[in-house]
């Protein structure tokens, strides 16, 4: 167990992970032991460097690249949650404005068709007794007349229109 | 967040507001005019509207009896006397028409419902009075 402390000591004292106080305790143990323990942790890598290599099996690999494709997926949403938790009031508040901008356009779009679709003139009661009315509409000055026609009219009456 | 709500309602709102912003207040101009076949000069106040009723109406002289204006808003109804007693009842209808009433005294002459429109004037007329024909034009400033 002593020996096994002194090798992890060691093998991070070649990694250079040892604070200050630690490296300067290994390194006089490591004088004091006269490079003992140096050996034996490098006589155990050279073992382990003679070891093959085992073949990694199918479901080995397989589980690999599912791995390697979770870590992919995960890191957008990683990347999103690193400003923020994501907020579903916002998102509806978002799709409602983006409702009523729409909604807006269309109205806008549509008012002036839908205005030009429409007669000028809607309805005419003639009151006055024994009249009619006529309605006339100007293409060249736009003017719309609304003409009454009276029975002492007659044919150069109706010439005035 | 506040600010996100404001939006929001600011942008319903002037989505159900634009049929109202689309029947803005209108100042409606109307003159009363005698027409008539009887030779007289050019009645010098009815310039505006001679170039256009001479193509349409085939009168040789218009003489004006009276004028007036009034600002009809949304949803709303005025009246405008116009001189020798005949006065105008105008009433914002459906969809940006206006319904008018056309009265002398207690006698009604023509009731309507025109889309008034900016440069596109609206005459009324054909009611008779000695030799000649009434006419009242209507006009949105």
């Amino acid at each position: 167990m002593k020996r096994e402390k002194q090798l992890e000591l060691l093998s991070r004292w070649r990694d250079g992970e040892l604070p200050p106080n630690e490296r300067v305790r290994v390194e006089a143990a490591r004088a004091a032991l006269g490079g003992e323990a140096e050996q034996a942790w490098e006589a155990l890598g050279e073992h382990l460097r003679a070891q093959p290599v085992p073949a990694p099996t199918p479901e080995a690999m397989w589980n690999d690249v599912r791995r390697a494709i979770r870590v992919a997926q995960a890191e957008p949403a990683v990347a999103v949650g690193a400003g923020g938790r994501w907020n579903w009031a916002v998102a509806a508040l978002a799709v409602l404005f983006m409702v009523g901008v729409g909604f807006l356009g269309v109205r806008i779009w549509l008012a002036p068709s839908a205005e030009a679709a429409m007669p000028r003139v809607a309805w005419v009661e003639a009151e006055l007794p024994g009249s009619s009315a006529m309605v006339y509409e100007d293409e060249a000055s736009g003017a719309v007349v609304i003409w009454l026609m009276t029975p002492d009219e007659g044919p150069s009456g109706e010439e005035q229109l | 967040m506040k600010m996100w709500i404001g939006i929001v309602l600011a942008a319903v709102c002037v989505g159900f507001a634009t049929p109202a912003l689309a029947q803005q207040p209108m100042e409606v101009e109307a003159m009363l005019i005698l027409a008539s076949n009887e030779p007289a000069p050019l009645d010098r106040r009815l310039e505006r509207v001679d170039y256009l009723l001479r193509p349409v109406l085939r009168f040789e002289t218009y003489r004006l009896l009276g004028q007036g204006s009034v600002l009809l808003g949304a949803g709303g109804s005025t009246s405008l006397a116009l001189g020798d007693g005949h006065v105008l009842y105008l009433r914002m209808g459906k969809k940006g028409h206006v319904e008018v009433s056309w009265q002398r005294g207690e006698e009604r002459l023509l009731s309507t419902s025109v889309g008034l429109k900016r440069n596109k004037p609206t005459i009324l007329g054909g009611v008779p009075q000695g030799d000649g024909r009434l006419i009242v034009t209507l006009m949105v400033k």
